[in-house]
């Protein structure tokens, strides 16, 4: 507690005023000749105990009446934070500081969640004399000593930063640190906004910090200092789901598909212009919500079809949060369209390699490069720059399936055709799983299967651009494999089984063909265009994705460009980021190649890289107090929810809390002063006097009053 | 001895001529040594027939009834109810604690003007007027005489009396029960603060002895509703002993004391026959008198 007019503190020896009047009052007693002695002795004897407690309640109730007029007059401040640290008198005191995109929101007074909680940090803990102080933030994760803590508010730690906290992360490193220095005691302030994205409930590091606190010898005291949502404030978001290149024959197009996101809390407005910005022309579109709170949007900008490589940038107008209305992306000329084969059959893979090394566009692009390998080979080669992954073999064991698995989450697409032990009869060896999903026999139909119905809307056999359907059912199968497992069929043939499979995946596609394109087994080869298309659209999948490895998510930047940062140069984004907070923090960088490659590593997909938030920190979950309960189970925890929009000080003044309790307490010593009421007459009844002494009993009983 | 008409202002003659047509009766028969105007418990010579008696040699011939003898041929003797005066004991508190009072007059100026007012209209009816003041013994005593050369004496005593002392009411109360012969109006005027149990052998002591016994219970406006002032030592007026207090904060216990004591003087007196009159000091003595004269009318005692 702080007062904003301490020196009316000088007035609280007034407290002792009513001690002293009734001191005085004892003084300027009256002597008085008494014949009725016996009763004023019996009624002092009994009435003494509590007589002397009523008045030492009296005196003490007048007392405390001053007391809180005075404190009401100095105006005190009261801080939850400032509650906490009386009496807490910790050896050291941490601060993990979450400068996620969220805590960018900001309040009427144009201060975000971060600068809030890092002001009142500030503001409280300078003024308790504190030496020995710690900060973690979510972009560097490793504790660094601060020399004061008014030294917070200039520093990186209370700057913005575009990637997700790693809160459990954080706090481990906190023990740590307080371990490391062999702390007593040890107070863990946390700043955050309660994004589960950030707090990351299900993650094992929880678990580690609830043991390392049970294990560590001192003592830690973990404070949440709270910025829940702010109901009134509209905020909405942009970002970029996609982007890829659509090359003409005279221009070129940029395919955009982005997504516009506002907080359901507020009224969505029906429409948010978005500004795209490409290689330094700006254009502008309107995204409509149609009712719902995400909306969608696919853009064709035109570019200039010499411009091979290039960066863009969206954005929406201002809102509550200002850090989620920009979103950048870097156009890449992926030139290599790399395939690897792997096949047990020279046939199969000779056709195979046909239909993926055929360009789909021969007046402006070269064929796929296709790498036909043993499965033995497969662990030695570099998926980096590989769209497409072929197999016809048994399916990976454990370790390769784990790169696969790597490569499909990377946005690869992998299709997977019958072994040939499969065809043969031979059993498979290890009978190996993907996903979940096995092949279990071979079926020979002598009735020559055809293609029953298949997905037309979606995957690999969808319509042609034009319109124009492919023609999967002129496909024969003559013997194909059955699948077991979770799968979703995009073709089924006349008997139920599925000839095409797609395995459902977070990213990427895995795909499952049950037949081979063999004469032997089925039409695939001799039809030619449904199979061509299967290969070339599932090519064109893995590029999107090999374009995207330029977009990369703040935080999440591939150790591999990371380790030269002072390759590093901002083309777009915030200008005041400091260069070791490239990877962290929005923008388009160009990477310096010489350097990279002078380094330990070769950075993948150009010279430019587009780092953006997490879509995690566009999903509006919190942390409930059920939650925040059992993540610090048995932890000493103490939770106080800040505010934006409060004073600078970070305390909000407390007065009127005095004010009542003076009036309280005025209110009870008037109950304790009260007259006694008018007790019944106590004269003889047959005493004819006994009208009059009623009389003169109520006329003392008003005098009293009066 | 010179008299001092200013000194005897606790006799208002106003007050007395208005009074004097109330008979002051006693309730019990009295043993009186000339006729007057109480019942007597002897066969006397008034106009009230009583009885006939037969007739015994040696009675007088002239209260034989002779229609009687005409009527049965026996001799019956005509009586008739004796009248006779009484002795009027006024027992008057004179201990310290008398001498209090909140306005003008002093409890004991209260009770002078009583024993003055009803001396004055006993001994013109005829009757014996005597006074003890007593404290913690009997501090001073004039035999009942209805002379009224003794009026004087009875205004002197009182006028020399002042209030000093202790209060031992009781142990006198049973003295006099002894000394003052039998079948006199006792009438005592007090504060009567003592033990109200102790009070009660009192007065069942005096009318074992076939006393009329009267109270006349005296107590200042003050001393019923405590004055709620500053604080104040309060000192003893017949010890000196002194007590400091708030009178705000045991005033309400202070009430309960004494309407408890009060509660109980009343309970005795009823219970022993005795004619009580609580009397405040802000009451005119006239008006306490005439209510007094009232009630004994009402209350007169059969033969």
């Amino acid at each position: 507690m702080s007062l904003l007019h301490p020196w009316m503190l000088l007035a609280l020896p007034l407290m002792a005023l009513p001690v002293v009047i009734h001191l005085l009052n004892q003084r300027r007693y009256q002597t008085k000749s008494w014949a009725a002695m016996l009763f004023l002795m019996q009624a002092h004897q009994a009435q003494r105990g509590h007589a002397k407690i009523r008045q030492w309640a009296i005196l003490a109730i007048r007392t405390m009446a001053i007391g809180a007029l005075i404190l009401a007059a100095s105006r005190p401040l009261m801080d939850g934070l400032a509650g906490w640290s009386f009496g807490n008198g910790a050896d050291s005191t941490i601060f993990v500081l979450d400068r996620s995109p969220s805590m960018q929101q900001t309040g009427l007074s144009g201060e975000s969640k971060l600068q809030s909680s890092v002001q009142r940090i500030a503001n409280v803990f300078s003024k308790w004399g504190r030496s020995d102080f710690a900060v973690i933030d979510s972009v560097y994760e490793e504790p660094s000593t601060l020399l004061s803590v008014q030294s917070l508010i200039d520093s990186r730690h209370g700057r913005s930063a575009s990637n997700t906290a790693d809160i459990p992360a954080m706090l481990n490193k906190a023990v740590e640190y307080s371990r490391r220095n062999q702390s007593g005691s040890t107070d863990v302030w946390i700043c955050s906004d309660l994004r589960l994205a950030d707090w990351k409930p299900d993650s094992s590091d929880w678990l580690t910090l609830r043991e390392s606190v049970r294990d560590h010898p001192g003592s830690m005291r973990f404070h949440l200092l709270a910025y829940p949502e702010q109901p009134p404030s509209i905020n909405r978001s942009i970002r970029v789901k996609e982007i890829w290149r659509v090359r003409g024959s005279e221009a070129s197009e940029v395919v955009l598909s982005i997504e516009v996101a506002c907080d359901v809390t507020a009224h969505p407005p029906s429409e948010v212009p978005v500004m795209v910005e490409i290689n330094g022309v700006s254009t502008r579109f309107i995204v409509k919500f149609d009712g719902n709170a995400v909306a969608q949007h696919e853009f064709r900008i035109p570019i200039a079809p010499h411009n091979e490589n290039g960066w863009g940038h969206l954005s929406i107008p201002a809102d509550a949060n200002l850090a989620d209305n920009d979103a950048y992306f870097v156009i890449d000329e992926v030139t290599i369209r790399r395939v690897i084969l792997v096949s047990e059959s020279a046939d199969v893979s000779r056709v195979l390699k046909l239909a993926a090394s055929v360009s789909p566009d021969t007046g402006t692009e070269t064929g796929a490069e296709v790498e036909w390998v043993e499965p033995s080979q497969f662990d030695a080669l570099s998926l980096d720059e590989v769209a497409l992954v072929v197999w016809q073999a048994s399916l990976p064991d454990d370790s390769t399936s784990l790169r696969i698995e790597s490569f499909v989450n990377r946005g690869g697409q992998v299709v997977f055709f019958p072994p040939s032990q499969l065809e043969s009869g031979l059993e498979l060896v290890g009978n190996n799983a993907f996903n979940g999903v096995r092949w279990s026999r071979w079926v020979h139909d002598q009735g020559r299967a055809m293609v029953e119905s298949w997905r037309r809307d979606q995957d690999l056999l969808v319509v042609t651009s034009n319109g124009e359907e492919l023609p999967v059912d002129e496909l024969q199968i003559d013997a194909y494999g059955k699948l077991e497992g979770d799968i979703t069929v995009l073709a089924t043939l006349s008997g139920g089984d599925p000839l095409l499979a797609r395995v459902p995946t977070a990213k990427g596609g895995v795909f499952f063909c049950t037949t081979l394109p063999s004469e032997k087994f089925s039409s695939l080869a001799e039809n030619g265009v449904v199979l061509y298309a299967m290969i070339q659209r599932a090519i064109d999948q893995g590029l999107i994705s090999l374009v995207s490895s330029s977009q990369c998510i703040a935080g999440q930047v591939p150790r591999s460009m990371t380790q030269s940062l002072a390759s590093w140069h901002r083309v777009a984004g915030d200008q005041s980021t400091s260069s070791s907070e490239y990877a962290f923090q929005c923008g388009v960088y160009e990477i310096d190649s010489e350097q990279v490659r002078s380094g330990q590593g070769v950075a993948g997909g150009g010279n430019s890289v587009a780092v953006n938030r997490s879509e995690a920190e566009d999903q509006p979950g919190l942390a409930t107090v059920a939650l925040l309960q059992g993540l610090f189970d048995e932890l000493d925890f103490t939770r106080v929810d800040g505010a934006l929009d409060q004073e600078s000080t970070g305390a909000s003044e407390v007065w009127r809390f005095f004010l009542l309790a003076m009036l309280g307490a005025l209110l009870f010593e008037a109950i304790l002063c009260l007259p006694r009421s008018l007790k019944k007459e106590i004269v003889p009844k047959s005493s004819s006097q006994t009208s009059s002494w009623a009389s003169l009993r109520i006329a003392k009983a008003e005098n009293e009053t009066a | 001895m010179t008299n001092r008409p200013n000194d005897r202002d606790f006799l208002d003659p106003q007050v007395v001529s208005r009074l004097r047509g109330l008979p002051l009766v006693a309730r019990k028969l009295m043993l009186g040594s000339v006729s007057g105007r109480h019942s007597s418990p002897h066969r006397g010579a008034s106009v009230e027939f009583a009885e006939y008696r037969k007739y015994v040699p040696g009675d007088d011939l002239r209260r034989l009834d002779w229609r009687a003898y005409g009527r049965s041929d026996r001799f019956f003797v005509k009586e008739f109810e004796a009248d006779t005066n009484l002795r009027l004991v006024f027992v008057l508190d004179t201990s310290a604690s008398m001498a209090f009072g909140s306005g003008p007059l002093s409890k004991l100026d209260y009770a002078k003007r009583i024993v003055a007012t009803l001396g004055y209209l006993a001994i013109e009816q005829g009757d014996a007027v005597g006074l003890f003041c007593v404290a913690d013994q009997i501090k001073g005593s004039l035999p009942a005489s209805r002379n009224a050369s003794h009026l004087s004496v009875l205004f002197d005593t009182l006028e020399q009396t002042q209030g000093e002392g202790e209060t031992r009411l009781a142990d006198v109360l049973h003295e006099l029960a002894e000394t003052v012969r039998q079948r006199a109006w006792i009438v005592v005027l007090s504060d009567f603060f003592s033990d109200p149990e102790s009070l009660r052998d009192c007065f069942e002591h005096l009318r074992f002895r076939n006393h009329d016994v009267s109270a006349f219970h005296l107590m200042d406006p003050e001393e019923i509703c405590l004055p709620i002032e500053r604080p104040t030592r309060f000192v003893d007026m017949e010890s000196g002993a002194t007590l400091f207090a708030e009178p705000a904060e045991i005033a309400d216990r202070y009430d309960r004391e004494v309407r408890d004591y009060l509660e109980s003087i009343k309970r005795v007196a009823l219970e022993t026959e005795v004619d009580y009159q609580f009397v405040s000091l802000d009451m005119a003595y006239e008006k306490v008198l005439t209510q007094f004269l009232l009630g004994r009318i009402q209350g007169r005692g059969g033969r």
